[in-house]
């Protein structure tokens, strides 16, 4: 009977990740207190995070929720130490407060039976605002706070061979606290939505009592390792593009070009929002792994008024350090001019592989094998020895309990 | 990962998800008005926004000598301030922008040359 153990994540800066933790930590710990006059939020900005964070929700699950994908867990949350880094600014002033960020996103899927066709079930999870206390678990729902909470729940049917997966489900955003002297009044809203893809194909569809809400069309011509695709040559080399179409928005259509730039470790990002606003966002993203578990990216961001924001940040597995990175100006209500803080943490896996999400490749792991007997007795194959020595097998070898 | 290590990383993960900083900063901001002036009589207390909306913050009638009930509220920050006061048999008013930090601020309103002097005391 033989039995072979997988081993552990290899990688030195997978290894290294609580030193890298404790230099990051300190960093942020003493750069944090420079931006406490940071750029202010708006309770605009806040009113329509509920609508960013169900597309941001949307789009991870396209990306994770795969025909080969077998899992995925993904755990964030913002730390800012002080208040003033995301200050509020409304009509009666500057209101001192923390904005949060918590997230919770599992996907589990599995064989039915010995067919090619696999269930699953995904669930993903978002508490965000802002509140006059910093908490984990409960908040303060101050005078001043708004915090909400968007759900979304799904199944997902797919069919490896003809890479064919249809999902489905339901996606509630739930305002636990709106303060109603600042924010625009709102109420619970539940969304269906559907979403169908074969092979680079990727269909999705949302809508809620009042009709559509948004119409999404993908390409992904980049051949993924990860999801059965080839590991180098030109199809890694072919751009992802991605149009959403919204029904309640002034600049109805989004476009967004993913391109390899080499060897799956160095991406060019562009969006655009038309008719009117044109160019929205670049990002340049540099991952030393294909499996993106660790990853430096700069961004460039164009604002309302025109004026062009730089900013960038670093990833090391669980933390995530970024200065008027693109990605926290759009999903933390347009914070800028701080460092942010993330202990973020995202893992998808296939076939036993683990990878970040999105990713081209999987993590490398070290595997060692050893033969186990039924008497109990093991075997460990020797290393690669020069020639001339003679192996020998022990036989009939007996266990004696120690004295 | 280096034993002495374990300490400090349990430290700073416990420091981290207790989010210690409303332990050490306050979030709210617990006012009270001293009246110092001789003839004034404070009357309220507004916070006022730049659309004209107010939100009442003391509505006590304090007379010269006298101090005013604790009021909370979540205004950590930058404000602009309405004081509502008589003199004279006048109601009288004065408009300005204060920071405030968390916790206990008494404010001492008094007069001087005609003219109200707020500081925190």
């Amino acid at each position: 009977m033989a039995i072979s153990e997988k081993g552990f994540l290899r990688g030195s800066l997978i290894r290294t990740t609580p030193v890298w933790g404790f230099i990051f930590t300190l960093i942020f710990l003493l750069v944090a207190p420079l931006s406490v006059n940071a750029s202010p939020i708006k309770p605009q900005a806040l009113s329509n995070g509920g609508r960013i964070a169900s597309e941001t929700q949307l789009e991870e699950i396209s990306e994770t929720v795969r025909p080969g994908a077998s899992g995925y867990f993904a755990l964030g949350t913002y730390y800012f130490p002080h208040p003033g880094q995301t200050a509020l600014k409304s009509d009666f002033g500057r209101h001192e407060g923390f904005a949060f960020r918590q997230r919770l996103s599992m996907y589990f899927s599995g064989p039915l039976g010995k067919s090619n066709w696999s269930l699953g079930f995904l669930w993903w999870f978002e508490r965000h605002g802002f509140d006059s206390e910093d908490f984990i678990l409960f908040p303060e729902y101050g005078q001043f706070s708004l915090i909400r909470n968007v759900q979304t729940a799904g199944l997902n049917l797919s069919f490896k061979p003809l890479s064919f997966a249809l999902t489905g489900g339901i996606q509630y955003s739930n305002p636990e606290h709106v303060a109603s002297e600042i924010y625009s009044v709102e109420s619970d809203t539940l969304y269906g939505f559907a979403q169908a893809m074969l092979g680079p194909i990727l269909g999705q569809f949302v809508f809620n009592e009042n009709g559509w809400t948004s119409v999404r069309a993908a390409l992904r011509l980049e051949s993924k390792e990860n999801f059965g695709g080839a590991s180098s040559g030109f199809q890694t080399y072919l751009p992802n593009l991605d149009f959403s179409l919204y029904h309640d928005a002034s600049d109805s259509m989004r476009v967004t070009w993913e391109q390899n730039l080499f060897k799956q470790i160095l991406y060019g990002e562009v969006t655009a929002y038309f008719p009117d606003y044109g160019f929205h966002s670049a990002a340049l993203k540099y991952y030393p792994d294909p499996s993106r578990l660790v990853s430096l990216e700069a961004t460039c961001l164009r604002e309302p008024d025109g004026d062009l924001v730089f900013g960038g940040g670093i990833s090391i597995l669980m933390l995530r350090l970024a200065y008027n990175h693109a990605h926290d100006m759009k999903n933390l209500f347009g914070s800028k001019g701080t460092f942010v803080f993330e202990l973020s943490f995202a893992l998808g896996a296939s076939e036993g592989k683990m990878f970040g999400r999105n990713a081209a490749k999987a993590a490398p792991m070290e595997s060692t094998s050893r033969t186990i007997f039924e008497n109990g007795s093991s075997y460990k194959p020797p290393k690669e020895e020069s020639e001339g020595v003679k192996e020998i097998t022990a036989k009939g070898i007996r266990r004696e309990k120690a004295k | 990962m280096k034993k002495w290590m374990s300490l400090p990383s349990v430290l700073l993960c416990v420091f981290l998800f207790g989010c210690v900083t409303h332990y050490v900063v306050d979030g709210s901001v617990r006012l009270q008005l001293g009246n110092a002036t001789e003839n004034c009589t404070l009357e309220s207390l507004f916070v006022v926004s730049s659309n004209g909306k107010e939100l009442k913050w003391i509505d006590e009638t304090v007379l010269p000598g006298e101090s005013s009930k604790v009021e909370e509220r979540d205004l950590v920050g930058n404000f602009r301030i309405r004081l509502v006061y008589e003199k004279d048999g006048e109601l009288k008013d004065t408009v300005f922008t204060r920071h405030f930090d968390g916790g206990s601020t008494f404010l001492q309103i008094s007069e001087k040359d005609d003219v109200l002097v707020i500081r925190k005391k």
